[in-house]
């Protein structure tokens, strides 16, 4: 019993500080940087800062935004921790999500206008949508060895391409004219959001996955052989543990959460599936991944965050005139100040 | 001024001359643990300079902290009298050093060449047709095998050793660092190194090696320093009228060897465990390296496979273990027919291994000791579907083998184990599944004294309790102290099986080196004894 709980106790510890420091410098330096970058483009640094904190986590309004965009980031991020524990890179949520949005748009247009008895179905077809997609990368490492980082990362843009295919010819709602959408979802299948904003039941899903997951990674022999075989493939082929199956199983794990980030978005927020619905979130979820050094609760932190400078985006763009897209910049300066900062520990 | 071996020591320690490098009160800790308490080392030009030391004592450390890989919390350093900084090992090779790591350090996807290459990155012009030449050259003049153009992975532990240290003559170090290079070479590779060290002495280079085996020290060293829970507790400036056994005492305080006096009686139930029926196996090229190996191995009985490391061995052991498909053949174990079937089913089958290669096959980084037995070697324990921890404490502490062995404490993070305390924990594991069969390549690499001692009466327990052993191993006397049966691997071939109390161990040898011509032009009796 002591070694388990000293183990844990040293394992939370060993995680917390690094993760904290890496923030710690993850925010200062990128800050003071775009701050920069503001001056250059000729706008006041600190009235846009104010903006841009105002529009997200200055209103109750600004908050649910935050966390709607959390959501998905959160669930994409576990998309990306679950494979790396296995040692893969799944560079794909974004089309692992949009073939889960696939999914839900396909369930609905089969199902016709149902109860809410529905909505499992939907959820599940997300889910199933993203894993099939993911499931590709799986088999063609599993059986052709060939990288998933790459063909991930293919598999995204075959992806974008299908959902606009598609929303093209079969899943176009008819009586959206020229627009290429799916029928809008009847209000039975959507979740039930708060107060009129777009905070939905349906977020609930992120941190319960997270925990999960954890609990499943840590606490399981599941978990244990899974972390084996990331760190050492060989050590884990001479104990009997299968690799080629636990690398498929956590692509179709990955892929079902990248989905489940398109069901959130078509279920909760959107209501309907869009060519645009999601894209980015899978990139940005890959970032919230790494930020945090792939744990799977940590990740809610990263995924926070995250959403928040891409809310603030919106800010830019009203406030300052500058394009909403620039706030990319500071995206990408997180990333760098994190990597430089893990790099920094690393070398010890 | 040059001080040969035994040379200005006669008398007292303070006649010797400036050291070449010295380390003074080096203090080294890793969070509680303190590997290095307050050492001081020297070496001189023209020296070899033994350390010795149980595992853990803290003698790869020592080494690491001169090549610039760790940084004390305390002591200095000095070249020459003068004092240096040596904050990584880039500084340690501009100051003339060169190691070769306990834990091999090689790229696995680059060539031999290129690994070579790379050590020598810092000429600005390399001419890789020349490097391959010196390489050849080298190779030649002190009788290693090397091929410049395989890719490391290819190779085995003895190969990379090989490389390694080649790689290091070639980087023309003169202060040597040599951290247990001889680990897995056999017997004549061996005596081949050491002549060469002698030869590199007696041209002025100072060499530095760590080593659990007495023999290589009364070889060649001319010092000794010894280590024990990371101090030094002896220096000896000249080994004249040392034996083996106060070597040994020097290094554990009293040493009784415990010995293995008389095997203990085995009720041979005769009943093979495991049988290879006319197996081949090809090596990672692609290429057939053993073939046609015929071998019953009964509950009871080691079986000590002798051979030069690089003939099959690793292919064998990993086709026994489901790890490596046949290319001809079957493999039985209690008339089950395992060939073809995953890993797991050997496993289930009761065949547990000793990987060749503890650090690269066993050593998840991160991961603790706890959790290392917890994936591979105890019993699954669950309570409510999740890993009982307590439970599983409870059996590692329970486990014969890990109190035998002294396994480090099981919170320990494994990669931070030092190369000999791996070892333990991988033999412990194995050792805990209470195998039917144990396929133990190398067990002993790494160990001390004390505990290679133990290690080979547990093998001999396992035998009294009807396990197979299959025994691979560099090194005849040890195969010579517990094996009931001997085969050798060369070749391609396996020869035997032969009685080791009719075969003279340089019968042995010989066809280690020269296959089955030694048999026919320098075997004057029979070999074969029935099965
Ligand atoms: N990087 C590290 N982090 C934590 N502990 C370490 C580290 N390196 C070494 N140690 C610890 O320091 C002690 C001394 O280790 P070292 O490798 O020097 O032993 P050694 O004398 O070389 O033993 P062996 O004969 O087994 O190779 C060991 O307890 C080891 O676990
Ligand atoms: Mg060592």
């Amino acid at each position: 019993m002591s070694v388990f709980t000293v183990g844990l106790t040293l394992r939370v510890k060993r995680d917390f500080k690094p993760i904290a420091q890496r923030f710690g410098v993850a925010a200062v330096l990128p800050v003071a940087l775009f701050a920069l970058f503001l001056m250059l483009a000729g706008v006041a640094p600190i009235d846009t800062f104010a903006a841009m904190l105002q529009s997200s986590v200055g209103s109750s309004y600004g908050i649910g935004e935050v966390l709607v965009r959390a959501a998905p980031f959160a669930l994409t991020a576990l998309a990306a921790v679950i494979p790396a524990r296995a040692g893969l890179l799944n560079v794909g949520a974004e089309g692992q999500l949009v073939c889960g949005g696939l999914g839900v748009a396909a369930m609905a247009f089969a199902l016709g206008d149902v109860s809410p008895a529905g909505i499992p179905l939907l959820i599940v077809a997300g889910m199933a949508g993203g894993a099939a997609w993911a499931g590709i990368a799986g088999v063609l490492r599993t059986k052709l060895q060939l990288s998933e980082t790459i063909s991930t990362l293919l598999l995204n843009y075959i992806g974008y391409l299908l959902v606009a295919h598609v929303l093209q010819g079969p899943l176009k709602d008819p009586a959206s004219f020229n627009w290429p959408y799916s029928a809008p979802l009847s209000d039975a299948l959507r979740f039930a959001t708060l107060l009129g904003s777009r905070v939905n039941v349906g977020m609930l899903l992120a941190p319960l996955a997270a925990g999960v997951l954890a609990v499943l990674l840590f606490r399981t022999y599941w978990g244990l052989n899974l972390r084996v075989t990331g760190g050492n493939p060989q050590a884990a082929r001479r104990a009997g543990i299968n690799v080629p199956r636990t690398y498929l199983t956590v692509m179709l794990i990955a892929g079902a959460l990248a989905g489940l980030a398109g069901v959130l978005q078509v279920m909760g927020v959107e209501g309907r599936l869009r060519p645009t619905s999601g894209v980015g979130f899978g990139y940005a979820g890959f970032l919230a991944a790494w930020m945090v050094g792939h744990h799977p609760i940590w990740v809610l932190l990263s995924a926070l965050l995250l959403a928040a400078i891409a809310v603030s985006g919106d800010a830019l763009q009203i406030t300052a005139g500058l394009p909403a897209s620039s706030i990319n910049i500071l995206t990408a300066l997180v990333l760098l100040g994190v990597l430089a900062r893990g790099r920094a520990q690393s070398r010890g | 001024m040059v001080v040969t071996d035994s040379g200005a020591t006669g008398g007292d320690q303070g006649s010797l001359p400036v050291p070449l490098l010295e380390a003074r009160g080096v203090t080294i800790r890793f969070g509680d643990l303190v590997a290095n308490q307050d050492v001081d080392f020297s070496i001189y030009p023209g020296e070899i300079h033994a350390i010795l030391g149980e595992n853990g004592a803290g003698k790869s450390t020592i080494l690491k902290s001169l090549f610039g890989v760790y940084h004390p919390q305390a002591g200095s350093f000095f070249k020459e009298g003068h004092p240096i900084r040596i904050h990584s090992p880039a500084d340690a090779r501009s100051l003339g050093m060169g190691m070769v790591f306990q834990d091999l350090r090689l790229v696995p996807a680059f060539t031999v060449l290129e690994n070579i290459a790379l050590a020598n990155s810092r000429n600005a012009s390399l001419d890789l047709g020349r490097l391959r030449g010196r390489i050849t050259a080298l190779a030649e003049r002190y009788h290693l095998t090397v091929d410049p153009d395989v890719p490391v992975w290819q190779l085995d532990l003895a190969g990379r050793q090989r490389v390694e240290i080649v790689k290091v003559l070639l980087t023309g170090a003169n202060i040597i660092l040599l951290d247990e290079p001889t680990s897995v070479l056999a017997l004549s590779e061996v005596d081949a190194f050491l002549a060469m060290l002698r030869r590199l002495r007696d041209e002025g280079h100072a060499i530095v090696m760590v080593t659990h085996k007495m023999r290589e020290v009364l070889a060649c060293a001319g010092r000794v320093t010894v280590m024990r829970a990371g101090r030094v507790v002896h220096t000896t400036n000249s080994l004249e009228g040392l034996n083996e056994d106060e070597l040994v005492r020097l290094m554990i305080g009293d040493w009784a060897p415990t010995g293995i006096t008389g095997r203990p009686a085995v009720t041979r139930a005769g009943e093979p465990v495991l049988r290879v029926d006319n197996l081949s196996v090809k090596d990672d090229k692609g290429r057939l390296i053993l073939s046609e190996v015929n071998l019953t191995l009964e509950a009871g009985e080691i079986i000590g496979v002798a051979g030069i490391s690089g003939n099959g061995q690793r292919e064998l052991a990993e086709a026994l273990l489901g790890l490596r498909p046949l290319s001809a053949g079957r493999i039985i174990a209690h008339d089950e027919t395992l060939s073809g079937a995953p890993a797991a089913a050997f496993l289930n089958a009761g065949i547990a291994s000793i990987p060749q290669n503890p650090r690269e096959e066993g050593v998840v980084p991160g991961l603790t000791v706890l959790e290392h037995f917890a994936y591979d070697g105890l019993p699954r324990r669950e309570h409510r579907m999740q890993v009982d921890w307590a439970a599983l404490s409870a059996d590692f502490a329970a486990a014969p083998a890990v109190d035998e062995l002294n396994v480090p404490e099981p919170g320990r993070v494994a990669a931070t184990l030092s190369g000999g305390n791996v070892q333990r924990m991988m033999v412990a594991r194995a050792l805990a599944r209470r195998p039917r069969v144990m396929v133990a390549s190398y067990p002993t690499q790494g160990l001390d004294i004390a505990t290679t001692q133990r290690l080979m009466a547990l093998l001999l327990g396992l035998r009294g309790h009807g396990c197979g052993v299959l025994l691979f191993s560099e090194d005849l006397s040890e195969l010579y102290q517990v094996a009931d049966v001997l085969v050798v691997v060369t070749h391609g071939r396996m020869l035997g099986p032969f009685d080791p109390v009719k075969i003279p161990a340089y019968d042995v040898a010989g066809l280690m080196v020269a296959g089955d011509g030694y048999r026919s032009n320098r075997l004057g009796h029979p070999l074969e004894v029935p099965a």
